[in-house]
């Protein structure tokens, strides 16, 4: 019932000015529609749990192995990176997004692939990358990823930094 | 009027449902006259609180139906929502597009090319969604170009028009974009005879030299790829619409005639005189069967077919040369005539395929003719002479009931699947709903004004969506401020659910929409496209990384493989482009998210924009006239820095010696 009457209350104010023909237009109408997960209100604070807090939110949910570099799967990452995340991501410097070599050092590789996967959802929800996007002001998109692809990529990443994820 | 509201809004605080409606209806009709209303007050028509329910869709909910409204002599089409109305997108077709590039881009030019040469603008007419099984598959849309006959083909995946074939041997094609029941082909004939094949001969011998085609254009199951398979040369009167039969009276399709006088001045009168024209009733399984027995007659013609290549995303046009036609007075079988009062308009076959409801449009009544009578009659030979050869049959032996007293000027007939069908009435403004078998009419509602096409979703096919119809209106009159939107044909929504009609809504509409097609957004939403896989791009000029960004000459040609992304072209310093270069401007988008495009404009261009959607690559030509610094952007908001979404390129002398180089960031 209560639905009900809101939904009518504005629809009275839509009837009221169409019917009347006058150039003003009802609020609603003017504001943009959300397309970006970003403009979406902030979830209550944090509500994540401590795996998310440090892993990530996303497909992402186990460990993920990481062994002695694995050369052909960076290569394949690479592959997929250049097209992909190179117009935004370099290697030592800031770009569009952070540089790679800071990213790995404060990130696990399950945090890094939850990103690539589901950045709509991690914009929203993870202070982290609530954090960054206020720095950077551009929101990471997804790129058409998948799953192997990315853990393809966090290989790349070890071998362009010579570096390690940290293991959260 | 503004206290007048207020009250109103507090008051639906306070009040409870029931009360609402009465306000809002109070409201409403007390600030009708002030809004300009006409005296004649029957202009206020729906306007409850539960007809505006009926139209609601909330803010993030989507549309039930997409509807695909021919944008007339705008040559596009406009696609509506309903039941809200709301206008989606203007889909260009046959008329260029400074929107997005189309007709304007390098990809996309070709499409527009005639025999007559590059043709950017057309009439459309009649959009008509693919079928099989005689039901809405949700492949592909059809319209038809009616000043420089053409029909086109859209992918309702990408919603682009992805292929434009000429129909030689026309003079407008209007009685077209017709699908058979499982898109066999697509009939298209000549509303305007002419002489076949044209010469240049007095206007005055129309008689003897003048003759109409039926053209039937094969459409490939899997691709939807065109091609003219035959055309029929029939009598020179004027072909005005058809339908294709379905379920029982598949394997036909009917035309309605006029002009069965062949007048070829003041049709107005001249074309009126007969008592009755002609609904032709063509065979096209005979047609084919005789294309097989070698009756066929190749003709010379000349015809243009353009299409987008699916992997490359890039239109090729064609020429082409000759194409079979077979003489209907020279085959019999091939077609037979029913004679149908005055003039007839439309022809619509009913879901049954059983009946064949032609409006005369100057007729007092609405005949109805029996597939199953006439098969009948042309068994028992029950003609009534012939024309040009052709047999007409005897009025009585085919027709199974006349609507008496439908209304004035019934034009078009859609129908909704529980029985019932709906025809437009030009001149009495209505609607009329009639009962399929007792022919009686049950119900009438008015509309504002001079309804042409009325449209049900599915309303042409086996099974309807017998929810809505929706009058698509001549004349805008006084529905909306008086200067400015004259133009905007108003289109009407009508809830068929009950037994009585019901106003729902009005909607104004872009060109002049004559036909309209819906299907529930179900069927169209789910196959969409919304990003192109980078990975998948086979432009030849695509830069699919940002380490292949670059400028190269050839000679005088620049090409200038630049990239986007939010928020920065690679790249964006150009210098070594001089006056008397072609610029060609190669941009890939190389986003990878949903309804992330970027726009591109060059200081001065001489033809439009680009919008380059997620993962494509569209192609712009600039041939910089003067030496100076002229910058770039993007167009499209993309991003909170789209402001800083720009570049500079250098123009020198033609003589200068500046060395071609391009950079991004220091
Ligand atoms: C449109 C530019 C853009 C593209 C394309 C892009 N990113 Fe990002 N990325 C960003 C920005 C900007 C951030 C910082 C968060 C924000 O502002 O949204 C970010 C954040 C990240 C992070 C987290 C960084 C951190 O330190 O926490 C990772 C990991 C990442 N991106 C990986 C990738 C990969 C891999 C790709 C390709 C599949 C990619 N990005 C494509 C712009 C982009
Ligand atoms: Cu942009």
């Amino acid at each position: 019932m209560k639905k009900i009457g809101i939904l009518s209350a504005s629809m009275v104010a839509i009837l009221m000015v169409a019917g009347c023909g006058q150039a003003k237009k009802p609020e609603a109408a003017a504001a943009p529609a959300a397309s970006t997960a970003a403009a979406k209100p902030a979830a209550p604070a944090s509500g994540l749990t401590e795996w998310q807090m440090t892993h990530g939110i996303g497909p992402v949910t186990e460990r993920v192995e990481i062994g002695p570099l694995d050369e052909e799967l960076a290569k394949q990452g690479q592959a997929v990176f250049e097209v992909k995340c190179m117009v935004c991501h370099h290697v030592t410097d800031r770009y569009v997004g952070p540089a790679l070599q800071d990213t790995i050092a404060r990130r696990t590789p399950e945090y890094m692939m939850n990103m690539m996967l589901n950045p709509d959802e991690m914009l929203a929800k993870h202070p982290e990358a609530k954090k960054l996007l206020g720095e950077f002001l551009v929101p990471m998109t997804f790129q058409n990823v998948t799953k192997d692809d990315a853990r393809a990529i966090v290989e790349y990443i070890r071998s362009v930094t010579g570096k390690d994820p940290i293991s959260g | 009027m503004f206290q007048r509201n207020e009250r109103a809004v507090t008051m639906t605080k306070k009040w409870m449902m029931t009360t609402l409606c009465a306000t809002v209806a109070v409201a409403l009709v007390g600030c009708g006259p002030q809004a300009g209303r006409p005296a004649n007050g029957g202009a206020l028509a729906g306007g409850t609180a539960s007809a505006a329910q009926k139209v609601y869709v909330p803010p993030g909910e989507y549309d039930q139906y997409y509807a695909f409204m021919s944008g007339g002599f705008s040559g596009q089409v406009g696609v509506y929502g309903l039941p809200s109305g709301r206008l989606l997108k203007v889909l260009p077709v046959f008329s260029v597009n400074p929107e997005n590039g189309y007709g304007f881009s390098e990809e996309t030019k070709p499409m527009l090319n005639t025999t007559y040469g590059f043709v950017p603008w057309d009439d459309a007419h009649h959009p008509k969604l693919s079928q099989t099984n005689g039901e809405q598959d949700g492949r592909w849309l059809f319209i038809n170009g009616n000043n420089t006959p053409r029909l086109a083909r859209i992918s309702l995946d990408t919603f682009e028009t992805d292929e434009i074939i000429q129909i030689p041997n026309s003079g407008g094609s209007h009685a077209s974009p017709y699908p058979t029941e499982n898109t066999e082909y697509v009939v298209a004939a000549t509303r305007f005879s002419v002489p076949i094949p044209q010469e240049d001969i007095p206007i005055d011998t129309y008689k003897e030299n003048f003759q109409g085609t039926v053209s039937f254009i094969k459409v490939d199951k899997e691709t939807g790829e065109m091609s003219i398979a035959f055309q029929i040369l029939v009598p020179g009167f004027d072909y005005d619409l058809a339908h294709a039969g379905k379920a029982v009276s598949h394997g036909w399709v009917f035309f309605t005639t006029y002009n069965t006088e062949k007048a070829h001045t003041l049709k107005e009168v001249n074309a009126s005189r007969n008592d009755k024209d002609y609904v032709a009733a063509v065979n096209w399984k005979a047609a084919e069967q005789a294309i097989a027995d070698g009756k066929g007659v190749e003709m010379p013609a000349t015809y243009v077919h353009n299409i987008i290549d699916p992997k490359t995303r890039v239109a090729s046009s064609t020429t082409k040369k000759g194409v079979m036609t077979l003489n209907a007075r020279k085959i019999p079988g091939l077609i037979y005539y029913m004679p149908t009062p005055k003039s007839p308009h439309g022809v619509d076959v009913d879901p049954s395929g059983e009946y064949i409801v032609a409006s005369g449009k100057l007729a007092a009544l609405i005949p109805v003719h029996s597939f199953s009578k006439m098969l009948k009659a042309i068994e028992d030979k029950a003609f009534d002479g012939d024309a040009e050869g052709i047999p007409v049959l005897k009025y009585e032996a085919t027709i199974a009931g006349e609507v008496q007293d439908p209304g004035l000027g019934p034009l078009h007939t859609e129908f909704d699947g529980k029985g019932y069908a709906y025809s437009s009435m030009f001149v009495s403004s209505e609607i009329t709903k009639w009962k399929l078998g007792t022919w009686e009419v049950v119900d009438r509602i008015p509309v504002y004004y001079s309804i042409g096409h009325l449209m049900i979703p599915g309303g042409d096919t086996r099974k309807p969506h017998g929810e809505y119809v929706i009058a698509l209106n001549k004349i805008t009159k006084d529905r909306y401020l008086p200067t400015g939107p004259e133009l905007t044909q108003s289109a009407q929504l009508v809830d068929i659910n009950g037994d009585k009609m019901e106003m729902l809504l009005d909607f104004p509409t872009i060109g002049e929409p004559h036909y309209a097609q819906a299907a529930p957004a179900s069927l169209i939403k789910d196959r969409s496209v919304r990003i192109f896989p980078i990975e998948e791009n086979q432009n030849p000029y695509v830069t699919k990384s940002e380490k292949d960004a670059r400028v190269e000459r050839d000679g005088n040609n620049i090409h200038v493989y630049i990239t986007t992304i939010r928020s920065h072209f690679k790249p964006d310093n150009i210098e070594g482009v001089k006056v008397g270069d072609k610029v060609y401007w190669h941009v890939t988008n190389l986003e990878q998210d949903w309804d992330v495009p970027h726009g591109f404009g060059v200081m001065g261009m001489n033809n439009s924009e680009l919008l380059i959607m997620p993962g494509d690559t569209r192609t712009i030509l600039w041939e910089p006239k003067f030496p100076g610094v002229y910058p770039f952007y993007c167009t499209d908001f993309c991003s909170a820095l789209h402001q800083e979404m720009q570049g500079y390129v250098r123009v020198s002398p033609a003589d200068a010696e500046v060395e071609l180089k391009s950079s991004l960031g220091l």
